[in-house]
């Protein structure tokens, strides 16, 4: 989730990117990783950046998914 | 051994990116301060109806509520004219409704404001739509997230009671015809069903941190209009959060927490002051935190047909710099007797799996947290081993192997040499959802739970000889400068003080302790007596009463009382000054 200003709003939200919600969510817990890397998760955990990158669009759609 | 997550996990940056923008509003940066009101009553829809406007500007205080549930057409929540109190609510679970949302400002979710709410209620004929009418048409009730009718995880308002509802109505619920209920406006987020189905906060703090934000962004535009109509200097907000875990360090240190600070501190906005009242939680009993050093066993207690994983954290001391202590590394027999230990490999950051017969039974995540507070200017280091056992009853046999139940025996193998904080995180199924889930424990021979005469022991021994500790039980995301942590108290005297070592015929034997053995700083109502448990609380629909029961329903009656007390006047700047409000005896008048 990213804050902008917008001088007719003040303070905003804006939709929030897959990197963003990586940020947010694996502060919130290693659980989050778990839930989303681990044996039950939709990616296996892997070195190859195409994977990683396929890890972080996982969580996003994990928690996108719930809205 | 594997690569740790290729990011760290706290992410300072992205965090310090969202201060930074409070604080642009923070510095009286004419524009950022001025940038709220020219929204007001144009075409992002009006906060409140005139006739829901606060009667008096100058006396109004702000309520708060973050929840789940909140029946925000309920009658307490009107006034007279029947128009909404309730000047935003932001269902976070219901379906979008882009571009119409409100505000359109939201990543998710859907918001309705005063106006908009009385617009859709208004009948032709003069009279309401219904309450039910209304939550159906607002996505608030029996809406998936797509739009289309299907069944949600809860029950939500279609049940005859939520904790939104008792919350809220414990907190601002007043009769129509009080003639301060217009004084009283309400900004509400409802959070999303799986978020609270899912007791262990494990994705709470995005959605928690996003709904502070948002009702501190509405409340600056109310308080735009309160000034315009006469209001001098900021005005008050009260935030309840009746929401918790029962892990995570007690130091503050949670960015969660840290934001609750960072605007309960600042002092130069349109809102002053802005308190956040919250639950000590309802764990002190359960078993689920201890104290363990290096070389010491503790058992953990796993349970059978528990289809989600179990979590335990253990947190270090502080350390000036990562390196000063050892990393810690612990090693499980499992109740078969096979042996497991993590091994990091000398990696200061990382996951270790844990194998017993070529399965992965649990996972270990070892983080080297970076923490700043930000009042005191602290900089110091912890490192917390995060434990998490795999699900004992498998939900997709292709991918999860069940990690067996019983007795698991946790031995700390390496770490600093001080004593360190174990707990368990939170696991347990609420009633209102359906689904199993189970909580873990830690079990210890040499715990006393009981006295000699067979009652529960309220608090810890002198000399504790077991790994199993009650004080330090309290809610983590009250752990900050600022929170006011509400316990529960046996039997109505109103708002008090919470004091170390009250018994328990005066506070709820489940209420969170502080590591001072006081059971949070203020206390209220919980239960009726040690015998009849809880509180009457308003149901979902307008008439309907219930009973609950826990700290949850205590902190509201704190944030109601707080709130009437700045209505009236009292100079409440702080969590200190609101402690000695209620030292003193100062009850407002029921309402």
């Amino acid at each position: 989730m990213g804050i902008a200003s917008d001088a007719g709003e003040g303070p905003r939200f804006v939709p929030a990117s897959a990197e963003d919600l990586r940020g947010f969510t694996a502060d919130a817990s290693p659980l989050a990783h778990y839930m989303t890397y681990g044996p039950g998760g939709p990616g296996a955990v892997a070195n190859d950046p195409a994977e990683q990158l396929g890890r972080r669009e996982a969580l996003a759609r994990l928690i996108e998914g719930t809205f | 051994m594997v690569e740790p997550p290729d990011q760290p996990l706290l992410d300072e940056q992205l965090f310090q990116t969202l201060l930074d923008e409070l604080a642009l509003a923070d510095c009286g940066d004419a524009m950022a301060l001025t940038g709220f009101s020219p929204a007001i009553g144009t075409g992002t829809g009006g906060l409140l109806s005139p006739q829901a406007m606060p009667s008096d500007p100058v006396r109004a205080v702000i309520m708060g509520v973050i929840d789940h549930a909140i029946p925000f057409a309920h009658r307490a929540f009107s006034t007279a004219s029947g128009h909404s109190r309730v000047a935003a609510i932001w269902m976070q679970g219901a379906a979008p409704d882009r571009p119409a949302s409100a505000g359109g400002d939201l990543p998710f979710g859907r918001e309705l404001r005063g106006v908009g709410l009385d617009l859709l209620r208004r009948r032709p004929d003069g009279g309401l739509l219904s309450e039910e009418q209304t939550y159906r048409q607002t996505g608030a009730l029996g809406l998936r997230r797509d739009g289309r009718e299907g069944r949600r995880l809860g029950p939500g308002l279609a049940a005859r009671i939520s904790h939104g509802a008792a919350v809220a109505g414990l907190a601002a619920g007043l009769s129509p015809d009080d003639p301060d209920s217009r004084n009283l406006p309400i900004i509400a987020v409802s959070l999303p069903d799986h978020l609270v189905a899912d007791t262990s906060g494990a994705f709470a703090p995005y959605f928690v941190q996003a709904a502070i934000i948002f009702i501190v962004n509405r409340a600056r535009r109310l308080a735009a209009r309160l000034q315009a109509a006469g209001r001098v200097g900021p005005v008050p907000v009260v935030i309840n959060l009746s929401y918790g875990v029962t892990a995570g360090p007690r130091d503050g240190s949670l960015g969660l927490v840290q934001l609750q600070d960072l605007i309960a501190l600042n002092t130069r906005d349109h809102l002053h002051p802005v308190h956040f009242v919250l639950p000590s939680g309802n764990h002190r009993l359960e078993r689920l935190h201890g104290q363990i050093a290096k070389g010491q066993s503790v058992q953990w207690q796993i349970p059978p047909d528990d289809p989600t994983p179990n979590v335990v954290e253990i947190w270090g001391p502080r350390q000036a710099q990562p390196g000063d202590q050892p990393g810690i590394e612990l090693s499980l027999t499992l109740p078969g007797g096979q042996v497991a230990a993590t091994d990091f490999c000398d990696q200061r950051d990382g996951i270790s799996k844990l194998m017993a017969g070529g399965v992965e039974i649990a996972r270990a995540y070892r983080q080297f947290r970076q923490i700043r507070r930000r009042q005191s200017g602290e900089r110091y280091w912890r490192q917390c081993l995060t434990l998490i056992a795999a699900p004992t009853l498998p939900v997709d046999s292709r991918a999860l192997h069940g990690a067996p139940s019983g007795f698991w025996q946790l031995t700390l193998t390496d770490g600093p040499a001080t004593v360190m904080d174990i707990d368990v995180q939170r696991d347990d199924r609420l009633s209102t959802f359906p689904g199993t889930r189970r909580q873990s424990r830690l079990y210890d021979q040499a715990y006393q739970g009981q006295g000699p005469s067979g009652h529960p022991l309220d608090d810890d021994p002198a000399d504790p000889r077991s790994v199993l500790r009650r004080r330090g039980t309290a809610n983590a995301y009250g752990s900050g400068d600022t929170q006011l942590r509400v316990g529960g108290a046996i039997g109505g005297n109103g708002v008090t003080v919470a004091t170390a070592g009250a018994s328990g015929s005066e506070v709820a034997r489940y209420s969170g302790l502080l590591l001072s053995g006081s059971p949070g700083d203020l206390l209220a109502q919980s239960d009726r007596s040690r015998l009849v448990s809880g509180v009457m609380a308003h149901g979902c629909l307008s008439g309907s009463r219930a009973d609950m029961s826990g700290t949850s329903v205590a902190a509201p009656q704190v944030a109601r009382w707080l709130a009437l007390a700045l209505l009236e006047g009292a100079d409440l700047p702080d969590r200190a000054s609101v402690i000695a409000h209620a030292a003193d005896g100062r009850q407002p008048p029921s309402p």
